[in-house]
């Protein structure tokens, strides 16, 4: 019986350390999906919003008919940008949105003078 | 003499006198013979099998019943009833009763040749061979009429049907008796083989056959052929029978030959006059012969010939005051062929006059044409290629030469008025297979020679500048180069095609290969004549390497893309040297890039390396490599995800996912990336279980040692 009182403490500890052990999991991800409708857009100061309203701009000025083919490209690069965004990685985010103003800045040249 | 008496005698003479007068006729109708044919009426009273009628075959028998025959052909009829009495009473009785009567008359012969059912016919008792002809389905084409024969054992009676049937005579028919044969000859017009002919073209081509008596018509009629003679035929009778004459036909000229004897029968003079002194008759054996008209040679004192290279050459009556232009026009004007710059007007004088056409319709001021008279002849000749010079009178400093794919490659006079457009023009033009985008000019500069390229179509398309065309001077020589034959079949005639004018295509089309480019065509142009992509090609990776001599450059092209959107700007300028690689879809994974492709390892069905573009999701991906396995831990999906500055990992709970659809939740994924799926074994709580095993474990063991 001494022995058994005197093990008690001692398995007590053993399980409260089994329990606190075990893995350790990265956070639950977000944003993979963040151009779907459904979910609430992007502020419109956000970089990235900036960057949609100046596509679509493009393409309401004559793009989605002069090159719709490269609209869509932009349109995908800007996909990417917006769930980067909503899913945390900054600075893939400026890295993308500088790739995506390179592609306007050429869609607006593009464009007839108006 | 009483009279009582003299009427008695008077009438006894008069009965005395008829009854003489009938005995003969009766006499004769108790001889008169049986023949093969006629039909007997036998009567027996109360012998059904008797009484009917007994025909006399061809054997001159009658077939009686229970007795036999009997031949009773050859004899009279009192004889045939003895006969028959004797006969029939070997089996019957009573043949005081018997009586034996002539009931029909019929005549049995046999028809052959030329008719259209020969054979045995059976005719009424007095019918004649026109009867027996029309039992036999009558005449057949081609027979001869006039030598029809009856024969009758070893006799041959020759007959003219033909006679009988123009004049109605039956004394020219044979009589008929039973057993004859009417044998139907065929005309020597029907030669010696079996064929079908219409017998109205017989007829027109003649019914004389080979007679000596026929009418042998020939000439410009219309059916020369050989006719029957006819007495009281006219030679216009003739003609007429022979279709009458033809538009050649000389008729002044009429040949007739009569017995010998030859004459001129002028039918113009006839039809003119109607005197029938000039109408000469036909004799048998007669022949006409109707000559052809020969142009005569006109000859006037108004008249001007015209001959050589115009539309309708010949002499032409002219007016005083017809001119130059009148004649030539009349004659149709000159042809094509006409070298019209040296018309020669002969005088009827012999003296020769030049006239230049072309230079009167230039100014008629300057080159006025001759008067033409009466009895002058124009000749216009033919233009020829002799005429023009030998090349060896042209030197090389004042000659270029144009050889390849032209109409006429030459050697030509050069004068640098021209222009290089001249000079292709001089050679009849580029062909249908001429490769006008790399004219090739050798130019001469000392003793060096020069190659530029000059790109004609473009030029022709486009336009440009004058002075960008290549100046040509003598001694230069143009090569038209031509186009390969089949660049994907006929590889042997690739080396013809320089690579400076040539665009490659390889990969998912459908002749991949070399092709022959310029800058005018595009990309679509290339893929278009390489077949198109096959149904394995990736149509959104297409690579194309410009090989532009300014360094590396590739580009990537989405064909798909364009053909959702239309949109032009996405296809890539391609020139002439460029490569063009369409990849294969399925192709091996060691050839995707890692930047293209997202690894998903771990508890699911196929794990690998997988295609990822940014319109899709992890849901996507994990339906691609075939779905999470069984001992899957679906709570926690770990997604590595390699950015441009640090790596991090997110998680996703897809079990959670499938509960609640909270697409927030879902981890951002993007190429390059790595999915990892841990197994079940990897959850908290079996860690958790582990580790609690394993506590138990250790104080199990401590208190069994405590216990000893």
């Amino acid at each position: 019986m001494n022995f058994a009182r005197n093990m008690m403490p001692l398995a007590f500890v053993a399980l409260v350390v089994t329990g606190c052990g075990g893995v350790s999991w990265p956070p639950e991800g977000k944003g993979g999906w963040a151009e779907h409708p459904r979910l609430t857009p992007l502020p419109a100061h956000d970089p990235v919003a900036v960057a949609k309203q100046r596509l679509e701009q493009i393409a309401w000025d004559g793009g989605s008919r002069l090159f719709p083919g490269r609209i869509a490209d932009v349109r995908v690069l800007l996909t990417r940008a917006e769930r980067e965004q909503v899913g945390g990685f900054k600075q893939d985010v400026a890295l993308t949105l500088i790739n995506a103003d390179a592609a306007l800045d050429d869609l607006a040249q593009r464009l007839p003078p108006r | 003499m009483n009279p009582k008496i003299f009427a008695k005698l008077a009438f006894f003479i008069l009965t005395l006198g008829l009854a003489l007068f009938q005995a003969p006729r009766f006499a004769l109708a108790q001889e008169e013979v049986l023949r093969i044919g006629d039909v007997l009426s036998i009567d027996l009273p109360g012998e059904a099998a008797l009484n009917k009628e007994f025909q006399i075959d061809r054997r001159g028998q009658v077939m009686l019943p229970e007795v036999g025959s009997v031949k009773v052909a050859g004899k009279s009829l009192p004889d045939a009833n003895k006969m028959i009495s004797d006969k029939l009473a070997k089996m019957f009785r009573d043949l005081d009763r018997l009586s034996v009567t002539l009931k029909d008359r019929k005549l049995l012969v046999t028809v052959l040749g030329y008719v259209k059912t020969p054979g045995p016919v059976e005719l009424p008792g007095d019918a004649n061979v026109q009867m027996a002809l029309n039992a036999a389905g009558g005449l057949a084409q081609g027979a001869q009429l006039d030598r029809m024969q009856v024969r009758r054992g070893n006799d041959s009676i020759p007959f003219d049907f033909k006679k009988y049937m123009d004049s109605g005579d039956t004394t020219l028919l044979p009589e008929l008796r039973p057993l004859d044969t009417i044998f139907v000859p065929a005309s020597p017009l029907t030669g010696n083989v079996q064929i079908e002919f219409d017998g109205r073209t017989l007829a027109q081509a003649g019914d004389g056959a080979e007679d000596r008596t026929a009418i042998k018509v020939f000439g410009e009629v219309n059916n020369p052929a050989v006719f029957a003679f006819k007495q009281g035929t006219s030679a216009v009778d003739m003609i007429m029978r022979a279709g009458g004459v033809t538009r050649y036909a000389s008729v002044e000229q009429i040949r007739l030959i009569t017995q010998g004897k030859p004459r001129v029968f002028n039918l113009q003079d006839y039809l003119d006059s109607g005197d029938k002194s000039q109408l000469p008759m036909i004799e048998p054996g007669s022949t006409i012969f109707v000559p052809k008209q020969v142009e005569e040679i006109r000859r006037g004192a108004l008249t001007v010939y015209i001959m050589g290279e115009v539309a309708r050459p010949g002499a032409f009556e002219g007016k005083p005051g017809t001119g130059f232009i009148d004649i030539l026009a009349n004659s149709g004007g000159p042809t094509r062929f006409a070298d019209t710059r040296q018309i020669r007007l002969l005088r009827a004088d012999g003296k020769v006059e030049m006239v230049d056409l072309v230079k009167f319709t230039e100014n008629p001021d300057a080159g006025k044409l001759p008067a033409v008279r009466p009895g002058d002849a124009i000749f216009v000749p033919e233009k020829t290629d002799t005429n023009e010079p030998s090349w060896l009178k042209i030197p090389t400093t004042r000659a270029v030469q144009v050889l390849g794919a032209v109409h006429k490659p030459g050697r030509f006079e050069w004068s640098d008025d021209m222009t290089m457009f001249d000079l292709i023009a001089q050679a009849g033009g580029p062909t249908a297979r001429a490769d006008v985008s790399a004219l090739q000019i050798l130019k001469h500069e000392k003793d060096r020679a020069k190659p530029v390229l000059f790109d004609l179509g473009a030029f022709l398309e486009k336009g440009g500048s004058l002075r960008d065309v290549p100046k040509i001077h003598a001694g230069y020589l143009i090569m038209v180069p031509e186009l390969p034959q089949d660049p994907s079949d006929n590889k042997s005639q690739w080396v013809r095609q320089g690579a400076d004018r040539s665009i490659y295509i390889m990969g998912q089309v459908g002749n991949p290969g070399r092709y022959a480019f310029n800058d005018n065509l595009g990309f679509l142009d290339i893929l278009g004549a390489a077949n198109g992509p096959t149904g394995n090609a990736d149509m959104r990776n297409i690579r194309i390497s410009h090989r532009n001599g300014e360094g590396a450059k590739v580009t990537k092209l989405d064909l798909g893309r364009y053909f959702e959107t239309g949109d032009e700007t996405l296809l890539p300028k391609v020139r002439v040297g460029d490569v063009i690689f369409v990849p294969d879809r399925n192709r091996e994974w060691l050839d995707e890039s890692k930047e293209n492709t997202v690894r998903v390892l771990g508890s699911v069905s196929k794990p690998g390396r997988y295609r990822f573009s940014d319109d899709m999701t992890i849901l996507d991906l994990l339906a691609q490599a075939g779905g999470p396995t069984s001992d899957a831990y679906q709570d926690k999906i770990v997604v590595v995800n390699l950015g441009c500055c640090q790596n991090e990992a997110r998680v996703f709970n897809l079990i959670d996912f499938a509960k609640k659809g909270d697409i927030t939740k879902m981890p951002v994924v993007r190429t390059g990336d790595t999915v990892y799926v841990p197994s079940i074994a990897q959850s908290d709580w079996k860690i958790f279980m582990d580790g609690v095993r394993d506590v138990v474990s250790v104080l199990s063991i401590f208190a069994l040692i405590g216990g000893l």
